[in-house]
């Protein structure tokens, strides 16, 4: 009986711990249910707030694969970063300043996975495993660089900039999307991070106020074809 | 002799490229600062023209509404104390598409920010040059973008003209048509049709409309060719007094300055 109750309240324990919120006008998704399995590939279009995130299967600089649904499985938020090393945009956060690296620390042992992906093809900028291997080096990067150098995952999110970030629910739901910050000059940063924002408030069970924001950055360097 | 006739117009030829190339030798866009031709006295206006030249297949970003990048920005950081300066004017830009249908409204070959000032009455004693300088950021892209910064500096001799180099009076005559006028004197004439806006104007056809990013969101525009007024439709994806038209129309192909557009239904 005290093990069955135990097991109740350890499950009920992670349920609450795992319930990042989405509010569309405080209402429709007040609350994401804890009982629902991660978003299975029902992709129909670019991913849209509120809806389930699509999954996808990308190799990092590493040769190690990631699939989506296994982090949502375990219970991860996961943040995703569209990326191209030599953006003037991403040399802004991650060169220039450490947004991305601090924000990335700041959620260590909450949970949070970070990717950055490189949807540019091939000859375009920024393209390519070893530049790719390179900058992770250079720009102190302790998370994967995932290469999706058809644009298919791109495409699946919609993603047009360097940097555009999604947020992800354990849930599967998509959280947010949008710009790192509120400043689309490539050189001053701004004085609020939508994306440190709608992580607090997912991580402490809130609902996330803005859940959509314009992104800003270089164009994804997407194959012509 | 006639050797010689060939051989003087490819020199010519040559040393002319060479010229255009060496404005982007420090990079894909040629920024510099131009004063208005015209007198140069106490209290009168004046107009800076923040002009970017720009390499062959380079774009510099609109104001407006854009999937990326992002505009020019400029800081005044000297001019003649007591000179106030109004809002900058952007030249209308030319529509991008890229693959991931990403849209953006950007600058080719050339461009230039049309700043209106007031000078000082009088102006600080002794001073027989007013020197002013802007500080200026850019993101230029081609394949790659790559980000920009430069100051520049115009010193203009108080009393005349003289002084006004002949390529600022030319970049002001050339690039002259391309700055929006308000809508009344466009001649085009604008109602709503609930969440429709239409334009009617003879030349109709031809309209286009690059949004500013205020504007609210709309489904792609068209040509009304069976209304009896030839129109043009812009569909906006929402009704009421929320909705906001903003942005330049232009038209194609016709020698019409564009016209600033701000309606609400």
């Amino acid at each position: 009986m005290i093990r069955t109750t135990s097991l109740i309240a350890t499950f009920l324990l992670l349920a609450v711990s795992t319930g990042c919120q989405y509010e569309k006008g405080a209402t429709d998704y007040a609350a994401a249910r804890t009982d629902e399995k991660p978003a299975e590939t029902a992709y129909t279009g670019p991913a849209k707030v509120g809806a389930p995130a699509p999954n996808f299967k990308l190799t990092d600089t590493d040769g190690k694969q990631h699939e989506l649904k296994t982090y949502l499985a375990a219970g991860k938020t996961v943040v995703l970063e569209w990326f191209n090393p030599d953006c003037p945009y991403i040399l802004k956060h991650h060169l220039h300043n450490t947004t991305m690296i601090d924000l990335y620390n700041e959620t260590k042992g909450r949970d949070v996975v970070w990717f950055a992906i490189n949807s540019g093809a091939p000859g375009k900028q920024g393209n390519g495993l070893e530049r790719n291997r390179e900058a992770r080096t250079e720009y102190g990067m302790d998370f994967p660089v995932l290469i999706d150098e058809d644009g298919r995952v791109g495409g699946m999110y919609g993603a047009k900039t360097t940097p555009h970030m999604f947020v992800i629910a354990p849930t599967g739901k998509l959280l947010y999307q949008g710009a790192i910050d509120n400043n689309k000059t490539p050189s001053t940063l701004g004085d609020v991070n939508y994306v440190k924002v709608a992580l607090d408030q997912c991580l402490d069970g809130k609902p996330v106020q803005i859940n959509e924001t314009q992104p800003y950055g270089c164009s994804v360097k997407y194959s012509s074809k | 002799m006639r050797t010689v006739r060939i051989i003087i117009p490819v020199i010519l030829l040559f040393s002319t490229l060479g010229c255009r190339e060496d404005a982007f030798v420090n990079g894909p866009v040629a920024p510099s600062l131009l004063f208005s031709p015209g007198p140069v006295e106490p209290g009168e206006p004046f107009t800076l023209g923040i002009h970017f030249a720009i390499a062959p297949n380079w774009h510099l970003y609109w104001n407006g509404k854009n999937d990326s990048g992002s505009p020019m920005t400029f800081t005044v950081v000297e001019a003649p104390p007591g000179t106030t300066f109004g809002d900058a004017e952007w030249p209308a830009p030319e529509r991008i598409v890229s693959p991931g249908d990403i849209v953006d409204h950007v600058y080719f070959e050339e461009t230039m920010l049309r700043l209106p000032g007031l000078l000082p009455d009088p102006l600080p004693a002794g001073v027989d040059t007013l020197v002013f300088r802007l500080s200026l950021e850019w993101v230029v892209c081609d394949e790659v973008c790559e980000f920009g910064a430069k100051e520049v500096v115009v010193r203009v001799p108080v009393g005349t003209s003289r002084g006004v180099p002949r390529e600022a009076a030319g970049a002001f005559q050339r690039l002259a048509g391309r700055y929006p006028v308000p809508l009344a004197e466009s001649g085009a004439q604008v109602a709503w049709d609930g969440g429709r806006m239409i334009v009617r104007d003879e030349d109709a056809s031809s309209i286009v409309f690059y949004p500013a990013e205020t504007s609210s969101p709309f489904a792609p525009p068209y040509h009304d060719e069976r209304s009896e007024d030839p129109a043009f439709v812009v569909p906006f994806e929402t009704e009421g007094t929320d909705v906001r038209a903003s942005g330049v129309l232009v038209w194609e192909g016709k020698n019409r300055p564009p016209a600033q557009i701000d309606s609400r239904p």
